[in-house]
C-alpha cells in the first residue's frame, strides 16, 4: 500500500499563518487576531485546551480544524463537550475525505478527553456545510437553534444567525 | 588569533642581552612564554627604569601589552623601540619578538623582515623557518618560501608535512621534477610504515604527485605513458576514484587513444550518470560531436541504460534541429516532469530558452498550454499547480508580464497556501516596478512558514529593494543571534552575510539620493524651517555614510578571507591535502574579483566620486559657503532633539561592538579629504592587483583615472575598452568624447604633456573621430553622439550626466526617450535614482 496522500499534522507557532490564510479565504466570517493567538498563549494568559490540526495534501496544507474543549457547561449555547470553532478545506481539494479525517481527529480527541458530545455552530444560510455535518452524523439541536446574531462580532458576509449541530459519541 | 600563534617561542636566549640585566630579562621572557604577562611587565619596568633605551625590554613589554589587549600602548612602545634600532641591528630575541608582533598586527612584510633578521643575527632556532615560510606564502613570495621550506625540511626531515611542503613549494616555483623527486623519496622512506590513520594523507600525496607529473608531461607521449603507468600503480591506494578516472581519461585523450578514453568516460557515467560534464566528453572521445544522427542514437541507448537520469534525456534537446522532432522530444521531457509535479521544470529548461530562443519557447508554450488545459483542477491538483507555475515563469521569461500575472493568480487562488507561488508572484511584481507590492506579497508568503529561511531572506531582500530598511532588518533578525543588540545587524556582520550588507548599502544609497532630492524640492516655507532642514540634512548625510560604511564592511570581509588563508599554509601540509591547498591559493588569487566584492566596489566608487566632486566644488566657492555652513553647525548644535535621535539610531544601525567602532554612521568615511586615495586603498588597489587585464571594469578605470587627473591612463582604458567592445559601443563614444574634451586648451586640471599624448593617440588609433572639432565651441557633441551611437543603450548617457558633461535636461530627455523600450523595473530605477 502506498503512502496516504492526505496527512494531518499539528499547528505550530511557525505555521500559524497557514491557519490564518485558510480562515481568511474559505470562511464567510472574519476572525479576530486573538482567535488564532490564543492557540499559543503568551505570558500569564489563561491556558485553555484546543484541538487543532492542519490537513496536508501531498505536503501542501489544504485544510484545517480548530476546536475547543469545554470541560464544564458554560452557558446554554456552550454546553459541556468539544466545540468545533472552525473547520475548512480548500474548495479545489474537497471530496477527498480530508474533512472527514479532520473530524475523525476531533472525535478521537473528544473520546480521549472523556467527552461525549461534539458541537459546531454554522451560519443558518450555509446549507452545504449543514448538510455535510448532517452526513457525518450531526443533528441540529432544535432546542437552542436558531441562534439570533450569534456571529455578529465576526463581520459575517452572509447570515449572522447560527444553528447548533451536535454529534453524540458513545 | 589562536593561542598557538600568540605563544611564539622566543627561546634560546643565550648571550646578547645587556650584561647585568640578562638574568632578569630572561625571567621576564619566561613569564611571557607562560602567559603571565603582568608579572613579566613588572620585571621589565625595573629594567627599563635603569636603562630606558633597552630595546629588548621595550619590545618584550610591547608584546606583553599586546597580549593583554592594550594594543595602542603596545604600538607606542614598539615604535619607540624601532626608533632606537639601527636597521635590523638588534639581538636575535628582539628580532624574533618583533617578527611575532608584526605578524599579530598583520604587517606580514615587516614580520618577514624581522624573522629573517633574527636568523641573520645569530639565532639557531630553526622553527622560525616554518613561520617564515608561512608568511612568505601569504605574501605570495613563493621563491622565499621555497628557501625557508628547504631549510626547515633539512632540520626536521622526520615529518611528512615537511616533505609535502617542500614539494608544494618546488611545484609552485616550476621545479616540477624536483617536486616529484621529493615526493618519491618520502614514499620510499615511508614504504611499509603507513598506518591506517595516514592512509588518506598518503592517497592525497600520491594523487598530487600524479598531478605534477601530468602537468610536467605536457603533450609528450612517452611522458604521458609514464603518468598513466604511475596512475595504474597507485590505483589501489587512491580513494578519489573520480579524480583518478578523470585523469586517466584526459591522458588517453591527450595521447589520441580515443577508444580507451571513451571506455573510461562510460565508466564515469556509470558511476554518476547525473553529471552533465561527462557526456560531451564522451561524445568527443567517440568522435561524434558533429554528427547529430549518431549523437541521437547514443543518447537513445543511454536513456535505456539510465532511465531515471536527466542528462540523456535533456542533452538531445540542445542539438535536435528538426522542428517537429524537437517539439516531440520537448513534449516528452516537459510533460514527464509536470506530471510528477516537479517545481523546477522551468529552471531545468531555462538554459534551452536562453541558448536556442524562439524555437524552444514557441514549442514549449504550445505544449504546456495544451497540457494545462487538459488538466482538471479538482483532481490533478499537483500537476495543475506546477504547470500553472511553469506558465507564469515562461511568460515572465518572455517579459509578458500580464500573462505571467494571470497564471500565477490562477494557481494562487487554487492553492493559496503554497509558499513558492508567492515568491514567483513577487518576482513578477518586481519586474512591473511595483517594489512595495512585491515585498508585501513575499511577506504574505513568509507568514505561511516563519521557519523557512529561504523565504525569510527573499523577503528581506525585497524589502531592502523597496528601501524599507527597518522592516527588512526586523525580518532578518528572526534568524540572527541578537544577544546584546536590538537587532541582527551586528550578527549579520559577524557571520559575513555579504548578500545582506551589500543590499542594505545600496538601499541606503538610494535613500540618500531620495533625501537629497527631497531637500532640493522642499517648498520654500519648509526650507525656512531650520530644524526640519537640519533633520533632512542629517538624514541625507546619515544615509550616505551608512551606505559607504556597509560597502566598506564588504571590503573588510574580503580582506578577512585573504587573511584567513594564513593558517592553511601550515594546516594543509599537516593534514596532507596539497591538492586542496593549491586550489585555495588559486581562489585566493582571484578573491577581489568575485561578484559581491566588485559590486561593493562599484557602489562605493559612486560615493567616493560624489565626495570628490563636492570637495572640488567647495574649493571653488570656499568663502561663500563658510557662512551658511557655520549657520548650519549652529542649528546642529542647538537641536538637542536631533542629537537624541542620533543616539537612539546609533543602537539600531551599529555594525560592530561599541569598543571596536567609533564611527557608527560612517561620518569619518564620508568626510575624507582624499576620497580617491581612500577608494584606492579600501577597494580599488586590491581589485587591480588580481583582476585579469581583459576582464577589468574599464569604465570604472576610466572614471577613476579621469578624476585622478591621469589622462594617459584614461586613454589606455579607452583603447582596451574599444578592443573588447568595439568603437560602435555607446560607452566608448561617451568616454572618447569626455576624454577628447578634456584635452582642450581651456581645461587646466590636466598636464599639457598628457593632453598632447592623448591627442596623438586619438590621431593614430581613432582617426575617424571628429578630433578637429574639439576646440569648436559650437560643435554639438551630443547630436554627434546620438547620430553615431544610436543604440537603445542609455548607460552612456547616464555617464555623461553623472560626470556633468552637457546640459542635464537635454540628456534627460534623450534618456527618457530611450527608456520607453525598457521594462518598468529598469525604467523606474533610472527615473528615481539617476535623473
Amino acid at each position: 500500500m502506498g503512502r496516504d496522500i492526505v496527512g494531518l499534522d499539528n499547528v505550530y507557532e511557525n505555521n500559524l499563518g497557514v491557519v490564518v490564510k485558510l480562515a481568511a479565504i474559505e470562511e464567510n466570517l472574519t476572525f479576530p487576531e486573538t482567535f488564532f493567538q490564543e492557540l499559543f498563549p503568551k505570558g500569564n494568559a489563561k491556558k485553555e485546551t484546543f484541538f487543532t490540526q492542519l490537513a496536508y495534501y501531498s505536503e501542501i496544507p489544504v485544510g484545517c480544524v480548530k476546536a475547543k474543549l469545554f470541560p464544564k457547561k458554560k452557558s446554554d449555547i456552550f454546553l459541556k463537550g468539544v466545540h468545533i470553532e472552525f473547520m475548512t478545506v480548500l474548495e479545489q481539494y474537497r471530496g477527498n475525505q480530508i474533512g472527514t479525517k479532520l473530524l475523525n481527529y476531533i472525535e478521537e480527541q473528544c473520546q480521549s478527553h472523556h467527552q461525549h458530545n461534539v458541537y459546531v455552530h454554522v451560519p443558518t444560510d450555509e446549507t452545504n456545510k449543514i448538510e455535510w455535518y448532517k452526513n457525518h452524523g450531526f443533528e441540529i439541536d432544535t432546542e437552542v437553534s436558531p441562534l439570533q446574531d450569534f456571529f455578529k462580532d465576526f463581520q459575517p458576509k452572509g447570515s449572522a444567525d447560527a444553528v447548533l449541530l451536535k454529534k453524540h459519541i458513545a | 588569533m589562536s593561542a598557538r600563534r600568540r605563544g611564539g617561542k622566543a627561546k634560546a636566549a643565550s648571550k646578547l642581552v645587556a650584561k647585568k640585566d640578562t638574568g632578569q630579562f630572561i625571567e621576564a621572557l619566561k613569564l611571557y612564554e607562560n602567559k603571565e604577562y603582568k608579572k613579566s611587565i613588572k620585571i621589565l619596568d625595573v629594567i627599563l627604569k635603569k636603562s630606558s633605551s633597552n630595546t629588548d625590554s621595550l619590545v618584550l613589554k610591547g608584546a606583553n601589552l599586546f597580549a593583554l589587549g592594550e594594543k595602542d600602548e603596545a604600538a607606542v612602545l614598539i615604535k619607540n623601540a624601532l626608533g632606537k634600532i639601527e636597521g635590523t641591528k638588534a639581538s636575535s630575541i628582539c628580532c624574533h619578538l618583533l617578527g611575532i608582533y608584526m605578524r599579530q598586527v598583520k604587517d606580514y612584510a615587516a614580520s618577514i623582515k624581522w624573522f629573517q633578521a633574527c636568523l641573520a643575527n645569530g639565532s639557531n632556532n630553526n622553527q622560525i623557518y616554518r613561520d617564515l615560510a608561512t608568511l612568505q606564502s601569504q605574501t605570495n613570495d613563493f621563491k622565499g618560501a621555497l628557501v625557508s621550506r628547504k631549510e626547515y625540511w633539512e632540520s626536521y626531515p622526520g615529518y611528512r608535512a615537511n616533505w609535502t611542503s617542500l614539494a608544494v613549494a618546488q611545484d609552485i616555483n616550476g621545479e616540477r621534477q624536483q617536486a616529484i623527486n621529493t615526493l618519491s623519496q618520502f614514499e620510499k622512506l615511508a614504504e611499509g610504515k603507513i598506518g591506517p590513520s595516514e592512509l588518506y594523507e598518503h592517497n592525497e600525496c600520491l594523487m598530487y604527485k600524479n598531478d605534477i607529473m601530468f602537468k610536467a608531461a605536457g603533450g609528450n607521449r612517452d611522458k604521458l605513458q609514464n603518468v598513466l603507468k604511475h596512475l595504474n600503480v597507485i590505483e589501489p591506494n587512491v580513494f578519489d576514484k573520480f579524480g583518478l578516472l578523470e585523469r586517466k581519461a584526459s591522458i588517453y585523450m591527450k595521447m589520441g587513444q580515443f577508444k580507451d578514453a571513451s571506455i573510461v568516460y562510460r565508466t564515469l557515467i556509470k558511476r554518476n550518470p547525473d553529471n552533465f560534464n561527462y557526456y560531451p566528453l564522451l561524445e568527443i572521445s567517440l568522435g561524434i560531436r558533429s554528427d547529430n544522427k549518431l549523437r541521437k542514437a547514443l543518447y537513445g541507448k543511454l536513456q535505456e541504460f539510465y532511465p531515471n537520469c536527466e542528462p540523456p534525456k535533456y542533452l538531445p534537446l540542445t542539438f535536435i534541429q528538426d522542428k517537429e522532432e524537437l517539439s516531440k522530444n520537448l513534449e516528452k521531457y516537459v510533460t514527464a516532469q509536470l506530471q510528477r509535479g516537479v517545481p523546477a521544470a522551468f529552471s531545468n529548461l531555462k538554459p534551452l530558452y536562453k541558448k536556442r530562443g524562439k524555437i524552444v519557447s514557441n514549442a514549449l508554450e504550445e505544449i504546456v498550454l495544451k497540457y494545462f488545459e487538459s488538466l482538471n483542477p479538482k483532481s490533478d491538483h499537483i500537476c495543475y499547480i506546477w504547470t500553472g507555475y511553469y506558465l507564469a515563469q515562461h511568460y515572465l521569461f518572455l517579459k509578458d508580464l500580464v500573462k505571467a500575472q494571470h497564471y500565477i493568480d490562477t494557481v494562487i487562488s487554487h492553492t493559496p497556501t503554497l509558499v513558492e507561488l508567492y515568491i514567483l508572484k513577487a518576482r513578477i511584481f518586481k519586474h512591473l516596478g511595483l517594489l512595495d507590492e512585491a515585498a508585501s506579497i513575499l511577506e504574505e508568503g513568509r507568514q505561511l512558514d516563519l521557519q523557512d529561511r529561504f523565504i525569510n531572506c527573499k523577503t528581506v531582500k525585497y524589502f531592502l529593494r523597496a528601501n524599507k530598511i527597518d522592516k527588512a532588518v526586523d525580518i532578518a533578525s528572526v534568524f540572527t543571534k541578537n544577544d546584546d543588540a536590538p537587532n541582527g545587524i551586528k550578527d549579520l556582520h559577524f557571520v559575513e552575510a555579504s548578500w545582506f550588507i551589500v543590499e542594505q548599502a545600496e538601499a541606503y544609497y538610494r535613500l540618500h539620493i531620495n533625501t537629497v532630492k527631497g531637500i532640493e524640492q522642499l517648498p520654500e516655507d519648509d526650507a525656512a524651517d531650520a530644524t526640519k532642514l537640519a533633520q533632512l540634512k542629517w538624514d541625507a548625510e546619515k544615509y550616505k555614510g551608512l551606505a559607504l560604511k556597509r560597502f566598506y564592511a564588504i571590503s573588510k570581509f574580503y580582506k578577512q578571507f585573504e587573511d584567513d588563508q594564513l593558517d592553511f599554509h601550515s594546516y594543509c601540509m599537516r593534514k596532507g591535502t596539497p591538492r586542496a591547498y593549491l586550489e585555495m591559493l588559486q581562489w585566493g588569487n582571484s578573491l577581489y574579483t568575485k561578484p559581491i566584492y566588485v559590486r561593493a566596489m562599484e557602489g562605493a566608487s559612486k560615493i567616493y566620486f560624489d565626495i570628490f566632486s563636492e570637495n572640488s566644488k567647495i574649493g571653488i566657492v570656499d568663502q561663500d559657503s563658510s557662512a551658511s555652513s557655520a549657520n548650519y553647525k549652529k542649528v546642529k548644535k542647538e537641536s538637542t532633539s536631533l542629537r537624541r535621535r542620533k543616539e537612539e539610531e546609533k543602537k539600531i544601525v551599529a555594525a560592530y561592538g561599541e569598543d571596536q567602532d567609533r564611527d557608527v554612521f560612517g561620518e569619518v568615511l564620508i568626510n575624507t579629504e582624499v576620497p580617491l586615495e581612500e577608494f584606492a586603498s579600501n577597494f580599488y588597489d586590491n581589485y587591480c592587483k588580481q583582476v585579469n587585464e581583459n576582464e577589468k571594469d574599464f569604465v570604472l578605470e576610466f572614471e577613476y583615472q579621469y578624476k585622478a587627473g591621469k589622462l594617459v591612463l584614461c586613454f589606455s582604458a579607452l583603447t582596451k575598452y574599444a578592443k573588447k567592445y568595439g568603437i560602435k559601443n555607446g560607452m566608448f563614444g561617451a568616454m572618447a568624447i569626455m576624454l577628447l574634451l578634456g584635452t582642450r586648451d581651456s581645461i587646466t586640471t590636466f598636464e599639457t604633456i598628457a593632453k598632447k599624448v592623448v591627442l596623438k593617440g586619438f590621431e593614430t588609433d581613432f582617426a575617424n573621430f571628429p578630433i578637429h572639432e574639439r576646440e569648436n565651441e559650437n560643435y554639438d557633441w551630443l547630436t554627434f553622439f546620438e547620430e553615431n551611437y544610436s543604440s537603445k543603450d542609455f548607460s552612456a548617457l547616464l555617464y555623461f550626466r553623472r560626470n556633468g558633461i552637457f546640459d542635464p535636461s537635454r540628456i534627460s530627455s534623450i534618456i527618457l526617450d530611450r527608456l520607453s523600450n525598457y521594462e518598468p523595473y529598469v525604467k523606474d530605477a533610472v527615473l528615481q535614482y539617476e535623473l
